[in-house]
């Protein structure tokens, strides 16, 4: 296991953004916008930065776990492709408003006593895209690591 | 060329296109969106004085200023105080891209549903559907904006 200082930077950087950031935020911010974006788009917003900040964290110790391990192992594939199905996950965050199981599909919801306002934004096609491209990134590690640790032809010892 | 490649090349393509889906949609539905106002899409209200009828219309003149066709569906109802049906209308238009569509939806509501004879006032929700839908239906935004009266 090598130490990479690029990956802890990186990886200091994405626990600063996304984990310490929207943590603190509450706090930094007036507690009236918290309460006027859950009314006027019916979002907890503080258990948003809580979502958040605990995919900061799986993405800075993904960064770091990266950058410690040697690409040609096996242990080095198996966190390409959590990464992978991590960054597959954050999409489906970024399309869903915060929520995963939507599988693409936001839906913005406020109004008052007299008025409901319901808004629903389908990006599922943008979710299925970018499934189909996880997978294809996925197939071509399998594949490039299949190639890195096949012995070569002419290594064969001549009987 | 080796199977890596293909795929690795692939994936590209493909990444860009779905960078280029997001954007083309998004301008096409927000662009729309932003061309909704008081002056494309007005809510008329007329009273029957002989019978006591009320006509509701919608006359809608919206303009798609994106790349791409949009389908754009648009429902309204009113619901009395017991979320009973009193009066539906809906209409489907396609507006093609960089054109403008000038359409209207009706309602006739029957005067024993405005007692008062004061439709403003009258008990019971107003709701409208906004369905917009672009890439072959595929990418879209729908708004259900209800309002209660009474």
């Amino acid at each position: 296991m090598k130490v990479n200082v690029k990956s802890i930077i990186v990886a200091a950087i994405a626990l600063i953004l996304f984990t310490i950031l929207p943590l603190a935020s509450p706090k930094l911010v007036a507690p009236e916008f918290f309460k006027a974006a859950s009314a006027i788009w019916g979002i907890d917003l503080v258990s948003l930065l809580n979502k958040v900040a605990v995919i900061g964290f799986i993405m800075a110790a993904l960064i770091l776990l990266n950058g410690m391990a040697e690409k040609s192992s096996k242990t080095g594939l198996i966190l390409s492709i959590t990464s992978k199905i991590f960054w597959f996950i954050v999409v489906l965050f970024i399309l869903g408003l915060g929520k995963i199981e939507n599988f693409g599909l936001a839906v913005l919801s406020g109004g008052s006593d007299n008025v409901s306002n319901i808004v629903t934004v389908d990006l599922r096609l943008i979710a299925l895209l970018a499934a189909v491209i996880v997978s294809l990134k996925i197939a071509n590690l399998i594949l490039e690591f299949r190639d890195r640790t096949s012995i070569p032809a002419q290594a064969l010892p001549k009987s | 060329m080796k199977k890596t490649k293909v795929i690795g090349l692939s994936t590209r393509i493909l990444f860009i296109l779905t960078m280029l889906i997001v954007v083309i949609s998004f301008y096409s539905i927000i662009g729309f969106i932003s061309s909704i106002s008081g002056e494309t899409f007005k809510l008329n209200m007329d009273k029957n004085e002989s019978t006591g009828d009320w006509a509701l219309t919608l006359n809608a003149s919206p303009t798609n200023k994106g790349f791409l066709d949009l389908s754009l569906f648009i429902e309204l109802t009113l619901f009395d105080s017991n979320d009973q049906v009193i009066a539906r209308g809906s209409k489907h238009v396609l507006v093609k891209a960089g054109e403008s569509e000038t359409f209207s939806v009706a309602l006739n509501i029957p005067a024993e549903f405005v007692p008062s004879g004061d439709l403003e006032n009258a008990k019971g929700t107003f709701q409208m559907e906004l369905r917009v839908r672009t890439l072959g239906d595929l990418v879209g935004l729908t708004q259900i904006m209800k309002i209660k009266g009474g």
